[in-house]
């Protein structure tokens, strides 16, 4: 055990050097952190992954972490522009966003920009590919990502300060300070980061295909997250967190669009013997202007949210426990494609869950009903299994019905929004196993997973006559195998790692609306049947060098598969040293992206910039107390 | 990492050309066609999504009943571009009006490029007005452009504020409508100076002349304000309107044109609605009922009378080409790119 440990930390200080990677690990149940006890409790039959808290480089975007991280693709229209999750051939809607239980998906268009959600900022990441009524509840047909603020610091003081910068006019600037006294934990997280993003792309439309500069297209954005936590007495813990952001981008050409966000949430928690209770008040308030001063148009959103919820967790027997909660939500809008209209919307929901462990917790049940209403009430039961087959072998699975309530977009915009849209809704079920051995120095994990998504009522915007309007047309299986390998065998000081995975995805419509509609059994656009990566590092007395070479296979970008974006291939590279004097440790790291030049385009006719370098300083004073 | 054209080495060009031909690559389809002159059939204008770079020219030859996909692309060797708005032949040479790339590419009557118009806003119809000049209306501009057609050169522009949209010449006149303003313009092809306009109403997209040299404009309306479409006739010498005809739905009617002998006139509202020019009210019932399809571009058969009608479909997959009789009957099916919205007969 003590030699595992060992190679933990190993893995963990090989891990800092290596370029937007993650450690992709399987939840375990001695996790610290409020979000992870609860998705440890929630999650039963899912392989939910951390994003290991050093891999968040502080200079990126979660856009940029999560597009290396093996859980799906990011369709991401260049660098700090617009980056929506597409997890296991879903849409930008059917990923939800939960942090400190509040859904941050926008009321108006159910979607996240992962652009605009600063790594550094960010205390834990975790994804759970799946829909998950227990974890996500609307809008996570196709999984969730966990934001948290992750456990409390090891010591009474913490601090960092982060710089990078890059090419395109790159800077970050950031820093962490984290203060505990023997009751009260605050962290406070703030990120800069801008770029002009002029780099230079084929305009393959023009004879010559002339080499130019990517104009317009400059963004800057900051925000900063305090966390607290205030424990008067052992039973007892109050938690107030505060997310501040704001962005301001060029959209190429003439557009403008700044986007600011405020959330907050507070939260008491009381711990029990056999009873667990958690009262949360939650407010997130977001707006988003656009402005496009050639094409006369001046667009203003806002959409604010109040959600009252309550959870207690009762432990009935040595094997079984229950979960309840519910929860209250108002949520407004205003938005210029509204015209005249003011929509609210009121949602409740009620949650109960049975977890049983058999076996001494070698074999794990959970069975979730959750009703969710705004009109008509939506009944989503789910089960889950993980069983610990051999000290070495896991194996898992679940089933779950998924729903997703329209959008305010979907329901309000004037014209083509439709106020009597069905939920979109389905059927998800997966089964997987994890092997897990050490023999000797070597760590050797692998993963691989099935999964079946069916998806009803699927909400798209067709045309009829004039405009556009939104209907449940759409019908759509997507299933798959993701498959991941995991080996690390430290020789001395070396430690050389190898991480393979590779996700192959089938996303296909099972209806058609009309004769003339060609796209029955087709591959959903933007979805990659084939998606890899390998990762080779070594690291040795401090020095990290790592190399990672990943591939996306083939995009559709017409629903009869009739235009398609050609494959590619990445390579990076990162080179980093962490260093400790006697006041200050710290880590210095040189990444260079796109290594081969490679010309690709993630979205049609947005182009990506060629070979990148970042340099990223991080240094935290050593404080006496801290002191190993 | 530097990278201006002046500064790169014969070296780097190669390079980057070899790297911008595979760009090239990156947006592709599953056929090639090959290159091929095009004695008669038809250019069907495959506008292409917004923002995805994917317009396309594909080339059906009703006699054969055949068809060849992104044809511009297989003469060039390189994509033509983002939303593919209009074509117009002038002399010998087609004028391509390729609206989001901010550009016109003119190629002969074999699709081969001879040069490429840039520098513009947001073009969306050209027309010639004289030997070498042609007025060239867009989107954002606040100008309609005066382009000469043997150099390329923008030679001028004519203000006109908001979104100028079809032209149609007669005589010294061009009349010009504008779809962000509720007016005709008319514009001296001489002195390229606006010299009237013509009120009509909210959404104004499209005009033609009839037998009688009456013209025809229609309005689509407007469908935030809610605000239902109008078709007008004037009399082009006075400028008055002599007929007004409000529709009853909100259905954003468009594409107005008429049959060979301008007795005829044809727009689209969902299906394609027909009507003598010596009608007095507007037809109730479709010529021809859309049924699911969505009909998004009109053009007639200058000597034939045929329909070619543009059905996109759900604008995310590969359109159709309808062609139908001057009587109304489907004659074939054809399929083209993403999103026809209009067609180029082969002279």
């Amino acid at each position: 055990m003590k030699n595992a440990s060992g190679l933990l930390l190993f893995w963990i200080s090989i891990s800092c050097g290596l370029p937007l990677a993650a450690q992709v690990d399987t939840l375990h149940l001695d996790t610290v952190s409020v979000t992870a006890r609860r998705l440890a409790w929630l999650g039963t039959g899912y392989h939910i992954s951390q994003v290991d808290s050093l891999q968040l480089i502080p200079s990126a975007s979660l856009a940029d972490v999560l597009g290396d991280f093996s859980q799906g693709f990011i369709k991401l229209y260049g660098p700090g522009a617009l980056a929506t999750p597409g997890l296991r051939g879903t849409a930008a809607a059917h990923t939800a966003v939960i942090w400190e239980g509040l859904n941050l998906q926008s009321p108006l268009n159910g979607t996240v920009d992962l652009s605009l959600f600063p790594a550094s900022l960010m205390g834990e990441v975790w994804v759970q590919p799946g829909g998950s009524p227990a974890l996500g509840g609307s809008g996570s047909l196709g999984g969730v990502i966990h934001l948290g603020a992750g456990p409390d610091p090891a010591v009474p003081l913490q601090a960092a300060v982060h710089l990078g910068t890059g090419s395109f006019g790159f800077w970050h600037g950031g820093g962490r300070l984290s203060l505990r006294t023997s009751q009260i934990t605050h962290h406070l997280r703030y990120s800069y980061r801008r770029a002009d993003n002029n780099f230079a792309y084929a305009r393959t439309d023009l004879p010559g295909m002339p080499i130019i500069r990517q104009a317009h297209a400059a963004y800057v954005q900051q925000g900063a997250v305090y966390d607290m936590r205030w424990q008067p007495a052992a039973s007892h813990a109050i938690e107030g967190h505060l997310w501040l952001q704001a962005s301001d981008r060029q959209l190429p050409r003439t557009a403008w669009q700044a986007d600011a966000h405020l959330r907050a949430a507070l939260a008491w928690h009381y711990t029990g013997t056999r009873l667990r209770t958690s009262l949360r008040g939650g407010y997130l308030h977001e707006t988003l202007q656009y402005r496009d001063t050639v094409a006369g148009i001046f667009s203003e959103n806002m959409a604010r949210t109040w959600q009252l919820s309550g959870e207690g967790t009762y432990r009935l027997h040595h094997r079984h426990s229950i979960l309840g909660s519910a929860q209250g939500q108002w949520i407004q809008a205003l938005a210029t494609g509204y015209g005249r209209l003011r929509p609210e919307q009121a949602r409740t929901l009620a949650q109960v869950s049975m977890r049983s462990g058999w076996q001494h917790e070698r074999l794990v049940t959970l069975l979730t009903l959750r009703m969710e209403a705004i009109t008509r009430p939506q009944w989503m039961p789910s089960a889950g299994i993980t069983w610990q087959a051999h000290p070495a072998l896991r194996l898992r699975g679940y089933v779950a019905r998924t729903y997703r309530y329209p959008s305010f977009n979907d329901l309000y915009w004037s014209p083509g929004g439709q106020p009597d849209l069905k939920p979109e809704t389905g059927w998800t079920a997966e089964a997987g196993w994890s092997y897990v051995c050490r023999p000797g120095n070597t760590i050797l994990t692998l993963h691989q997973g099935v999964f079946s998504h069916h998806i009803q009522n699927w909400i798209l915007w067709r045309p009829g006559t004039g405009y556009w309007s939104a209907e449940n047309v759409l019908q759509v299986w997507s299933r798959g195998l993701e498959s991941s390998l995991h080996w690390q065998r430290p020789a001395g000081r070396w430690v050389p790692v190898c991480v393979v995975w590779h996700h192959l995805v089938r996303a296909t419509r099972t209806a058609i609306y009309d004769g003339a509609d060609a796209t029955l059994h087709k591959q959903l656009i933007y979805t990659p049947v084939h998606q890899a990566s390998v990762r080779v590092g070594i690291s040795h007395r401090g020095y990290t060098l790592s190399y990672t070479q990943a591939y996306v296979g083939r995009r559709y970008t017409t629903a009869d598969n009739t235009l398609f974006l050609s494959p590619f291939t990445l390579g990076s590279t990162a080179l980093s040293r962490n260093f400790e004097r006697r006041y200050v440790r710290g880590s210095l790291t040189l990444r260079a992206e796109n290594l081969w030049q490679a010309t690709y385009q993630v979205v049609a006719g947005y182009p990506m910039p060629r070979q990148q370098v970042h340099l990223d300083l991080s240094l935290s004073p050593v404080f006496a107390e801290a002191k190993p | 990492m530097s990278l201006s054209m002046s500064r790169l080495s014969p070296m780097k060009t190669l390079r980057l050309t070899g790297l911008a031909l595979l760009i090239a690559l990156a947006g592709c389809r599953e056929e090639a066609p090959t290159p091929q002159p095009y004695a008669q059939g038809v250019f069907v204008l495959n506008e292409g999504n917004f923002l995805s770079a994917n317009a396309s020219i594909s080339y059906y030859n009703p006699e054969a009943d055949t068809v060849a996909l992104d044809v511009f692309a297989a003469a060039n060797n390189r994509p033509l571009g983002d939303v593919l708005q209009s074509a117009t032949r002038i002399g010998d040479r087609i004028f391509w009006v390729v609206n989001n790339s901010q550009k016109i590419e003119v190629t002969d009557g074999n699709l081969k490029s001879v040069g490429t118009v840039t520098g513009l806003t947001s073009p969306r119809y050209i027309a010639a007005v004289s030997d070498q000049k042609a007025y060239v209306t867009d989107l954002f501009s606040g100008n309609v452009s005066v382009l000469n057609t043997e150099t390329l050169a923008i030679t001028g522009t004519i203000s006109i504020p908001g979104w100028t949209e079809r032209v149609l010449v007669l005589g010294p006149d061009a009349f010009i409508v504008n779809s962000g303003r509720p007016y005709v313009y008319v514009v001296n092809t001489a002195t390229d100076q606006v010299t009237d306009s013509i009120r009509t109403a909210a959404g104004t997209n499209s005009l033609t002349q009839d037998a009688d040299g009456n013209l025809w404009v229609l309005c689509g309306g407007d469908y935030v304000t809610g605000e239902k479409g109008n078709l007008y006739r004037i009399n082009p010498v006075t400028r008055t309107i002599t007929l007004a005809l409000p529709f009853s739905s909100g259905g954003y009617p468009g594409q107005l044109t008429t049959s060979p002998d301008k007795k005829i006139l044809y727009y689209l509202d969902g299906g394609v609605f027909a009507m003598a020019i010596s009608d007095a009210t507007l037809p109730v019932t479709p010529f021809i009922g859309a049924g699911s399809a969505s009909f998004y571009g009109m053009t007639v058969h200058p000597e034939t009378g045929d329909l070619y009608v543009a059905d996109a479909v759900d604008y995310t997959q590969a359109g159709r080409g309808l062609r139908y009789s001057a009587s109304g009957s489907l004659l074939a099916t054809f399929a083209t790119g993403l999103i026809p919205n209009g067609f180029l007969f082969i002279e």
